[in-house]
């Protein structure tokens, strides 16, 4: 549509236009925002209609909107975290063993996080106890935390936030992918631990993928300063060193299973790699951080580590068969598809099938 | 846009987090001023609207398909505001909302907007403005961006074809903003401009 001999009335009369002024629409909002950037004659009709239209809408303007939006989103922020594991005790009536009662007694830990949720919001005082958040497999969250720090967690990762964090320093425990863009705050450092390493922030945007089922624990710095703790004395004193400073656009791997005994010394000579981070040459996008964009993305990975991607990122269970095609390798980018289109994608380039199985997914 | 709505609404049912937020943010404007015109508090109708999404939310998988859900979510909060007034604890302390709730019920849409506006000449000239229009052109302005219905809801309430309930409202816009810019001037001014990029969009287009 031609909007560049748009008047008041007649911006009045674009439904995409009402949902920038009020900014219920995302979409609207970057929209309108890059065309009057583009237009700035017609910033002033479109001033004018802005202000007419919180006239006629009864003074709703965006900073209304965001206000009551976030106090929803708040409200609804600890039941959210309960919708998998209720819809699972609902089945659970047909007789399921060990994974529901897992799920189960997970369902009470949300309820009791709920429940405390409630109450935090209630008397809004510092923490009584760790606070944590997790993401169900298949689904993502992005949290601000309370020093302005936000951290997007991807499928199936835990996030647990100190009690006494902000106040000298800033702790967070992360199993699973988490990417991290941290508010700069010298006098309390932001450190994020995992199983095999701590990475403390000087200031930065940092992804850090530490899942226990896989094979590696990476961190990978896209802004800033990160510095890098190995939490295994062993392994740090063969190093001579405790820290490793990262610089940006590189990637520390660490093999999770190092465990620097004397004994395994043997087989893993060099128990880390600092390596760049990989650029996707067709989309000009990080690969390590693709997740985030909602993108799937498989760089030169073995099958057996991707059915591992792919069960996280769509909540489903895969079993691959041989061997030989557990090592066959992909590098693929996919946007929002969907598990088949995926997966009738990578057959394409392959010599396998699949099948799906109740709520399995057979690879042969 | 109601087929956008429906899909929200049916993607709710089957349990996507994101179709609530979209649920909120599309019915927000529509449900928020409904909220204040029954509880003339726009914080309290919130609570009262993120109440009914929760509710919602727990019992979604027994909610039917709707085909205006706009007005599935008005009832609602309607039913939920009622509620709330009747419980006895809620009729003490809420008296001064209920009070107002009488006040607001009271104020047709034109004085409502108008009692809105802090600046008195801004007052006056939309008083003053709002008053020259027709009793239509005014109904139609509240159920567009008051009440935030598209225009297939509209000319569906008021009899009307959609095209005939768009020019209603433009009539009426056009109306509003003549009387509401100041003086006419800056009209002036901003014509002389449009005309300029024209001649230079012209020009561009001749070479």
């Amino acid at each position: 549509m031609d909007y560049s001999k748009f008047g008041v009335e007649d911006f009045l009369c674009d439904t995409s236009f009402l949902e920038y002024c009020v900014g219920t629409n995302e979409e609207a909002v970057a929209f309108w925002t890059a065309w009057l950037a583009k237009h700035p004659e017609k910033l002033k009709a479109a001033n004018s209609a802005r202000s007419l239209y919180y006239t006629l809408n009864g003074n709703i303007s965006a900073e209304s909107f965001h206000k009551d939006f976030e106090a929803f989103k708040n409200a609804f922020g600890g039941v959210l975290n309960l919708t998998e594991p209720v819809k699972i005790i609902r089945i659970r009536k047909s007789n399921n063993s060990l994974v529901f009662t897992l799920t189960g007694v997970a369902a009470c830990m949300l309820v009791a996080f709920g429940l405390f949720l409630f109450k935090k919001n209630k008397t809004n005082q510092a923490l009584v106890t760790d606070l944590s958040y997790n993401t169900p497999l298949g689904k993502k969250l992005t949290l601000k935390l309370t020093d302005g720090s936000v951290v997007t967690l991807n499928s199936g990762s835990s996030l647990v936030v100190s009690k006494d964090f902000n106040l000298h320093k800033r702790d967070v425990t992360l199993i699973g992918e988490g990417y991290f863009v941290v508010a700069h705050n010298e006098a309390k450092p932001f450190v994020v631990h995992t199983k095999k390493i701590n990475v403390k922030d000087i200031g930065t945007e940092f992804n850090i993928k530490a899942y226990a089922t896989d094979k590696t624990t990476e961190a990978s710095l896209i802004k800033g300063r990160i510095e890098i703790t190995i939490n295994n004395n062993a392994v740090a004193k063969r190093l001579h060193q405790n820290t490793i400073v990262l610089l940006p656009n590189n990637k520390f791997i660490i093999d999770n299973n190092v465990t620097g005994s004397p004994g395994e010394q043997k087989t893993v000579k060099q128990p880390f790699a600092i390596s760049h981070i990989t650029t996707n040459a067709s989309t000009n996008s990080v690969v390590e951080t693709d997740w985030k964009e909602n993108k799937l993305t498989f760089y030169d990975s073995s099958l057996d580590d991707i059915a591992l991607q792919m069960e996280r990122w769509y909540g489903v269970k895969i079993q691959i068969t041989s061997p030989a095609i557990k090592a066959y390798r992909f590098t693929a980018t996919f946007d929002h598809e969907d598990i088949i289109q995926v997966l009738e994608a990578l057959k394409l380039s392959s010599n396998f099938n699949y099948r799906k199985e109740d709520s399995v997914i057979i690879i042969y | 846009m109601a087929e956008r709505l429906k899909e929200t609404w049916h993607q709710f049912i089957e349990g996507n987090h994101e179709a609530l937020n979209d649920l909120y943010k599309q019915h927000y404007l529509g449900l928020i001023n409904y909220g204040i015109k029954l509880t003339g508090d726009r914080q309290y109708a919130n609570d009262c609207i993120t109440e009914i999404l929760l509710a919602l939310w727990e019992k979604r998988s027994r909610l039917p398909e709707v085909d205006n859900v706009r007005s599935y979510l008005m009832s609602c909060l309607r039913t939920l505001v009622f509620q709330k007034f009747r419980s006895e604890k809620l009729r003490e302390t809420k008296e001064t909302i209920a009070h107002s709730l009488i006040v607001q019920e009271e104020l047709p849409y034109e004085e409502y907007i108008t009692s809105l506006q802090t600046d008195k000449i801004v007052k006056e000239r939309l008083q003053q403005s709002l008053s020259k229009l027709t009793e239509r052109q005014k109904e139609l302005l509240q159920y567009r961006f008051f009440d935030n219905m598209d225009y297939d809801e509209i000319a569906l309430k008021c009899g009307i074809s959609k095209r005939t309930a768009y020019n209603i409202i433009y009539d009426a816009l056009q109306k509003l903003k003549t009387d509401l810019s100041r003086e006419g001037n800056s009209d002036y001014l901003y014509s002389m401009l449009l005309f300029f990029i024209n001649f230079i969009a012209i020009d561009q287009f001749l070479r």
